[in-house]
């Protein structure tokens, strides 16, 4: 028998959103399939990759481990809502800066990572950001610009909190 | 003169000589001569191989100009990832 | 006056910007196989053999094809019957029966998770509910999953028409050895007769994976003319449209082809899976289908690389200099024949000079995944096993492991194992770098040790075309059909830019279809920066013939009369002072292109010739800890020689990530199958792939030996890095524990083990 599908009312990006979807869907299926939003990405939906990684309510998750009705009432952020209008986040400028990315797949959840850390710990090691963003596989450049990118980000979110 | 050096594995589709020597100023001219004094051999080169001209690898050359005295080798292709 | 010839101090290559595409992949705006949604679209899904080696007797998908929201249901029947014949595809050439064959299988299955049938439905829920009601009547075959129950007398066969092709005599009977190889010069029992010592060893590899993050995605959409369009992430757009036509036996003008942005590759999507099929369904169905693999699916069904087995029998004396070298290797190719056994025996003694070596290679097949490509593919295993073998050379002769190989190397004017001499290349270069690094001193604690290693790869050049467009306000776009890997859209910029004397921000690179750009092969072979860059810099070359032209044309002048520096038309002297005539720069011929004659677009097509191979040394110190026999990484320094980087930080990152995956595949990557055949870790968490933390900074030193055959001197780089770690990694552990593992991957229970066996 074939289950109605569920009505969510949800906040994205700060944003209102409603949103059908059917009871088994993952966050991240609805997030890709019904709100076009494909800034996140599927790797692996068994939760070992990061490649979905979102903020739920500013606790890092992969959105392939949470069901779409799960976010009723919920702040979910994604990669999309990380950037400002005309301006990026300087997470998303230090990535650019430091070649952190050469396939670019796993950016965007490592971006997410990033910011969850960095919002949770903002002068964490080396050793820190290793141990934080190990959720996050990448297959390309093998971690060592991503660090730099993510300890001179955290350096430059320091230097401008007054 | 081309001079067209054989490795082991192709030494047999060449009558078990293990050089050859050929008038050809480009590679055209030395796949004519190969058809004409080894069909088998160069029936193989054709489809595996690429063409080493001097040490450097040519990959399905056709009228690359061939110096006098210059040694030729056939190497495999290869594919990469 | 001619054109400036290319200058040795550079203005824009050999920088590091930010990539024209950089805004788009931080802000998820960049789209990947999977990101594409078209109106009417349905969703595909594969039904998969559960059995590693089966006939099959009956498909009845009768019971499929009724549920409601399928649309199409297709199996083996409904694609072309091919002979068997090998064909260009790229690279090099592929037998088109076995595509066909592992795109879906027809008579036998031959891997747990070979492609039998497919549907596209409404929603993935039904079509999932539509794969269990079809019912396939199997004849389960006992499954050959090693070489050695390959190779064994009376083993089950995978293909009864199989003979081994190369030996002396034409093979009387079928066999699961597809190939077998032989390479051989000078007088080997000499050899080892002149040899003070002779060591001999076995080594194995197991079936390890690509591991890119962006599992195979696809949106076909086929017209009602019979057109189709295919939406895919791949390395290569064209041979995509190649393989995918032979596949379907259709003119590849059926087919346009448009890359997506792609997440990781590495080999592995030089080919096709579910592309056919997913055209076949659209066909059927008349709607756009897409077909998205699941994790799972990425590891039983796509083409890891091949298992090996390999031995090394090693002879040199006491002055240190190699007397002669045996190896024989064998080569797991999966479900059809053609694994990378030749290149592997091309490259198991390359770096060395050696008068007297035997090599013989068996490309076998097992019920596993037909194999793909995977960075230099082939030779990391060789590599493992003969840099083990030089790193117990050099001990037993108390030679220090960088000297021994600086003793041995091939330079300038060696012959290479297969064949030609050698033109200019930096091995030596880059271990004289290897032994001066400061990593080559640093002092180790207990339970630690050093590895050395070295690695080679050919690299091709193969063919490319591109286009520049110049803008009425000064601006170029560069177009080219290369997938964007790793940055490449920022070196053909920095390319253009060197040559056209424009600033590099004023250059927009672009990734065309199979429509929009010209013919380009692979993005892959260590070949995108040399061969598609060779074509950018003469399509480059070709907008300053016609910009002289146009500057000549507005000052009356001949063509020759007019050079250009530093991205300006310059009249020549004598002209100059004549007529009082000033430089005309890019940016002004551009605004009055139309007043000059019209648009001025450049554009090149060529087979580039004279790849540079690339060698590369690794140190590498690692502490095993006694009682886990776990295995950490605590410091990796990776050397190349890249010919020329134009952006380093992108060489840089080659470096660091084939580096990593090397690592990954020493230490803890393996396909772990059961007795019925079956994968048992299709997952990445126990597919174990390395992680942040299991790793230090990676230390990356570019070593630039000028390619000869290259205008700036570039060497591919993309593949060489993954080349020396398994050799470095096992060194080390072996300096740190006295123990020599010669069976990877090194995970702590085997490194225990290991340890436990010597009494330590």
């Amino acid at each position: 028998m074939k289950m109605a599908k569920q009505h969510v009312s949800t906040t994205i990006n700060g944003e209102a959103i409603e949103f059908l979807c059917e009871p088994q869907q993952s966050l991240l299926e609805v997030l890709r399939d019904e709100l076009g939003l494909t800034g996140t990405k599927e790797g692996c939906a068994t939760g070992d990759c990061g490649a979905c990684s979102v903020q739920l309510n500013g606790r890092l998750i992969c959105s392939c481990l949470m069901l779409g009705v799960e976010a009723q009432g919920q702040q979910i952020g994604t990669i999309e809502g990380i950037a400002k209008p005309h301006e990026l986040h300087p997470i998303q400028q230090k990535f650019l800066e430091h070649a952190a990315l050469q396939c670019g797949i796993c950016t965007p959840g490592y971006i997410v990572a990033t910011k969850a850390l960095l919002e949770q710990n903002p002068d964490p090691t080396e050793q820190e950001v290793r141990y934080w963003l190990s959720g996050n596989l990448c297959r390309c450049t093998g971690y060592d610009k991503i660090v730099r990118a993510v300890l001179d980000a955290a350096a430059e979110l320091k230097g401008a909190t007054p | 003169m081309a001079r067209v050096l054989l490795s082991s594995e192709l030494q047999p589709l060449a009558g078990g000589v293990a050089e050859l020597n050929l008038a050809a100023v480009d590679v055209r001219e030395l796949f004519e001569q190969l058809r004409r004094h080894c069909p088998a051999l160069a029936e193989h080169v054709q489809q595996h191989s690429a063409l080493a001209i001097d040490g450097v690898i040519y990959q399905r050359p056709f009228a690359e100009p061939l110096a006098p005295d210059c040694e030729i080798y056939f190497i495999p292709r290869i594919a990469a990832g | 006056m001619s054109e400036q010839s290319t200058p040795k101090t550079y203005r824009s290559i050999g920088t590091s910007p930010v990539r024209p595409d950089g805004i788009d992949k931080v802000t998820g705006r960049a789209n990947y196989g999977a990101d594409r949604h078209l109106p009417g679209m349905l969703h595909g899904k594969t039904l998969r053999s559960p059995h590693a080696h089966a006939r099959i007797r009956s498909i009845d998908v009768s019971e499929a094809e009724k549920l409601p929201g399928v649309m199409a249901v297709v199996t083996g029947a409904d694609f072309p019957h091919l002979q068997s014949a090998m064909e260009e595809a790229g690279e090099s050439q592929i037998d088109v029966w076995d595509l066909a064959r592992n795109v879906m299988a027809r008579d036998k299955v031959l891997y747990h998770g070979h492609a039998v049938a497919a549907v596209a439905a409404t929603s993935d829920a039904i079509a999932e509910a539509a794969l269990a009601k079809i019912r396939v009547d199997y004849e389960v075959l006992t499954p050959v999953m090693d070489i050695e129950a390959a190779m064994a007398d009376n083993a089950p066969l995978l293909h009864e028409e199989m003979r081994t092709q190369g030996l002396p005599a034409a093979a009387d009977r079928a066999s699961n050895v597809a190939t077998v190889i032989k390479l051989a010069r000078g007088d080997l029992a000499a050899g080892f007769a002149a040899a003070d010592v002779v060591i001999e060893r076995e080594f194995s590899t197991p079936t390890v994976h690509q591991g890119y993050i962006e599992p195979h995605a696809v949106v076909a959409d086929c017209r009602e003319n019979g057109q189709a369009t295919l939406w895919c992430c791949t390395q290569g757009p064209f041979v995509v449209r190649t393989l995918t036509s032979k596949v379907l036996n259709w003119d590849v003008s059926r087919i346009k082809v448009i890359p997506s942005e792609i997440g990781g590759g590495f080999g592995a999507k030089t080919t096709v899976y579910q592309e056919p099929v997913a055209i076949m369904l659209s066909l059927k169905s008349g709607r756009p289908v897409k077909m998205v693999m699941n994790r799972e699916e990425v590891f039983r069904a796509t083409g890891p690389t091949s298992a090996s087995r390999i031995r090394i029998k090693l002879g040199a004396n006491r002055a240190g200099k190699i007397m002669a070298a045996e190896a024989e290797l064998k080569y797991e190719a999966g479900a059809f024949k053609g694994s990378p056994v030749m290149p592997g025996c091309m490259c198991v003694f390359v770096s060395y000079e050696m008068q007297s070596f035997s090599i013989t290679g068996y490309d076998v097949v097992v019920n596993k995944p037909k194999v793909a490509a995977y960075r230099a593919p082939g030779a990391p295993m060789a590599a493992f096993a003969m840099e083990s073998m030089i790193d117990e050379m050099a001990h037993k002769l108390a030679i220090d492991p960088i000297q021994f190989r600086l003793d041995n190397a091939v330079r300038e004017g060696s012959q290479a194992v297969y064949g030609p001499k050698f033109p200019a290349i930096g091995f030596e270069a880059c271990l004289k770098q290897a032994e001066s690094h400061p990593h080559y001193r640093a002092p180790l604690g207990a339970n630690q040790g050093r590895g050395v290693a070295a690695g080679f790869w050919f690299n091709v050049g193969m063919q490319s075309s591109a286009t520049v467009n110049v803008q009425e306000d000064g601006s170029a776009i560069v177009i080219t059909a290369s997938p964007d890997i790793g940055g490449s859209r920022a070196s053909m910029a920095l390319m253009a830019s060197e040559e056209l004397g424009i600033p590099y921000e004023r250059i927009n690179a672009l990734v065309g279809d199979t429509e929009t750009a010209g013919y380009c092969d692979v993005t892959g072979g260590s070949r995108t920066t040399f061969a598609t860059g060779m074509a950018v810099i003469q399509a480059s070359k070709d907008v300053i013939r016609q910009m002289r032209e146009r500057a000549a044309k507005v000052w009356n002048v001949e063509i020759d009369q007019v050079s250009w520096v530093d991205g300006a038309a310059v009249p020549a002297a004598e002209v100059a002072a004549e007529k009082d005539l000033k430089p005309l720069s890019f940016a002004e011929l551009a605004r009055n292109a139309a007043h000059t004659g019209g648009p001025i677009a450049g554009r090149a097509s060529l087979m580039a010739q004279g790849a540079g191979a690339g060698f590369g040394v690794h140190l590498c110190d690692v502490e095993v800890d006694p009682e886990t026999g776990k295995v950490d990484i605590i410091r990796y320094t990776v050397i190349q020689d890249a010919g020329k980087a134009i952006h380093p930080a992108y060489v840089e990152g080659q470096l660091q990530g084939g580096a990593v995956q090397g690592i990954g595949w020493a230490l803890n990557e393996e396909y772990v199958y059961n007795a019925q055949g079956v994968m048992e870790n299709p997952a990445f968490l126990d597919y174990r792939m390395p992680v942040a933390l299991d790793l230090p900074m990676i230390d990356a030193v570019i070593v630039e030996v000028p390619n000869p055959s290259h205008p700036y001197g570039v060497r591919g780089v993309g593949e060489t890095p993954i080349v020396p770690p398994l050799g470095a990694v096992a060194n080390a552990v072996h300096d740190a524990t006295q123990v020599r593992f010669c069976h990877l991957p090194l995970n702590p229970p085997r490194v225990l083990a290991g340890l436990q066996a010597a009494g330590a």
